[in-house]
């Protein structure tokens, strides 16, 4: 069973609906990421788990005890840690104070306070700083200590709400892989909310993926990536080409369908996994930039290969970014850096049938 | 009350104190009358300072187990100690120089500073006097300035740090 279970949860803000009606199944020690823009409810789904929102409908239920149904459970009583955007550490508490204030009010006796204490400062590399007031320290570090302050009460659940977006990108990286291990090292059940697709692919077991107020499509960094559920996905994660068409025939023996796009009258795609495609279905034909195939001569293979024209080129430093004039219309291509060509050159592009997804 | 002028403000306590409660026979009246009239920019500003502090912090201590009362002493409260200071400080500066409603109110004996800058300058022509006493005005003034930016400067510092990150 569910760990944490958020059941037809419904919040709005005046006449705006922040979460309309989703549904969330988090196992136990799992880390899932709600995955969105901003204003997609993520925040505000997080908020209504930690008890800081009253939702209009719905229930949740942590291991068991439903917060909502059976009256309101204050986030006091919720047995959660959170970890802000803002760090949120207490400025007038030395960090030792700003760890140990949830144990203190636990009444807990002072030698395991203390052990406690020092046990989490270690684990989040402060040990020796415990004596320093927050502005004292940098931002990575006070949101060490918010960290530390959210674990130290063994939780059953924790909740991070953007905890890396005001921190520079270097550090971020830095501190993304230690949330990850330090949350499965003490297997907590953890949500974390990010509007970063990069850092959810790297630290969430499973994502959910949302857009105004919805649930899109919730898998592993893979499968979300692999396989998006529709085209708000598929931009969202990663880069994508997209080229509207309709259906103009369905090869079922090959799993193939025929799609007319701008870029040509012929452009064979994969059936789409999720949803039965139709003759005559306006859909979007979609390639990852790095699964183009760029060629100087024309390739034995007839199908799927555009010539075009290098537009732009952009350096990226591992990678080059190609954008390829077809018939006018512009495509994205990834390409070893490497590549001498320039501005101006003709190239071939091979846009395998295997790799294009239709998207609706 | 910060739609009214200073000048209203006096004449309506001068007049509204004079028979019944006869408070405007006494010094009293002063401090009364100036305080009313700088009580909403005091107000406005320890609101100012409530507003700044980031819901968060309180949220922050009630998902660490407290509850309302609880977050409300060892949060709220000396987060804002420092800002209603400052507040308290500044009520005082501009009822200090406020002549306006003071002008209406005051008597022999209990002039206020700026009555005795007016009185000296424009009715005594004594403008040494006069000058003397908007000096003692200015250092006044300056030292409470600096209180301030002490209390103040230790409030940026506790919530900013000392100087970027």
């Amino acid at each position: 069973m569910a760990f944490i279970e958020i059941k037809n949860l419904f919040k709005r803000f005046k006449k705006v609906v922040a979460v309309n009606h989703i549904k969330l199944e988090v196992s136990e020690g799992e880390l899932l990421t709600l995955l969105g823009p901003s204003g997609c409810g993520k925040t505000t789904t997080l908020r209504c788990i930690a008890g800081l929102e009253r939702p209009e409908e719905g229930d949740i239920v942590i291991d068991g005890k439903p917060m909502l149904s059976k009256g309101f459970v204050h986030p006091s009583k919720r047995g959660i840690g959170m970890v802000f955007q803002n760090y949120a550490v207490w400025p007038h508490m030395k960090v030792y104070k700003n760890i140990v204030y949830g144990l203190k009010l636990q009444k807990l006796p002072k030698q395991t306070i203390k052990e406690k204490a020092k046990n989490v400062l270690e684990l989040v590399g402060l040990d020796g700083l415990e004596d320093r007031y927050p502005a004292q320290l940098s931002g990575g570090q006070q949101q060490r200590v918010a960290l530390a302050r959210a674990l130290v009460g063994n939780p059953k659940v924790l909740l991070l709400d953007e905890p890396l977006s005001n921190l520079d990108a270097k550090l971020r990286e830095e501190l993304r892989f230690e949330i990850k291990s330090l949350v499965k090292r003490m297997g907590i059940t953890s949500v974390y909310v990010t509007h970063d697709q990069a850092e959810a692919m790297v630290i969430s077991d499973r994502i959910a993926v949302m857009e105004s107020g919805n649930v899109v499509q919730i898998g592993t960094s893979h499968e979300i990536y692999e396989k998006p559920a529709n085209k708000f996905v598929a931009d969202f994660i990663g880069t994508m080409n997209f080229m509207s068409g309709e259906i103009v025939q369905l090869f079922k023996d090959q799993d193939l369908v025929q799609v007319r796009t701008k870029f040509s009258e012929k452009m064979l795609c994969k059936t789409p996994g999720i949803k039965v495609a139709s003759l005559g279905e306006k859909v979007y034909a979609s390639i990852r930039p790095e699964d183009v195939e760029v060629f100087t001569q024309p390739p034995q293979t007839k199908e799927n290969l555009f010539k075009g024209i290098i537009a732009h080129k952009a350096y990226l430093g591992n990678f080059l970014y190609f954008f390829i004039n077809v018939n006018g219309n512009m495509i994205r291509v990834q390409v070893p850096h490497h590549m001498p060509q320039e501005e101006g050159q003709e190239l071939y592009l091979f846009l395998n049938p295997q790799k294009c997804m239709i998207l609706f | 009350m910060l739609a009214f002028p200073g000048i209203a403000i006096g004449v309506s306590y001068l007049l509204g104190f004079w028979e019944g409660i006869p408070l405007a026979k006494h010094w009293i009246i002063m401090a009364l009358a100036l305080f009313a009239r700088r009580l909403p920019y005091f107000l406005r500003m320890a609101h100012a300072s409530y507003l700044q502090l980031d819901i968060s912090l309180e949220e922050a201590s009630e998902v660490s187990g407290a509850g309302k009362i609880r977050t409300f002493f060892s949060i709220s409260l000396p987060l804002l100690v420092k800002g209603v200071l400052v507040g308290v400080v500044m009520f005082f500066i501009m009822a200090f120089q406020e002549i306006s409603t003071a002008i209406f109110l005051y008597r022999g004996g209990w002039e206020t500073l700026p009555i005795g800058i007016y009185l000296n300058w424009h009715r005594g022509m004594e403008f040494g006097i006069a000058a003397a006493m908007a000096f003692l005005m200015i250092v006044i003034t300056f030292i409470l300035l600096l209180i301030i930016s002490r209390i103040s400067g230790g409030v940026l510092k506790a919530a900013w740090g000392p100087g970027g990150t």
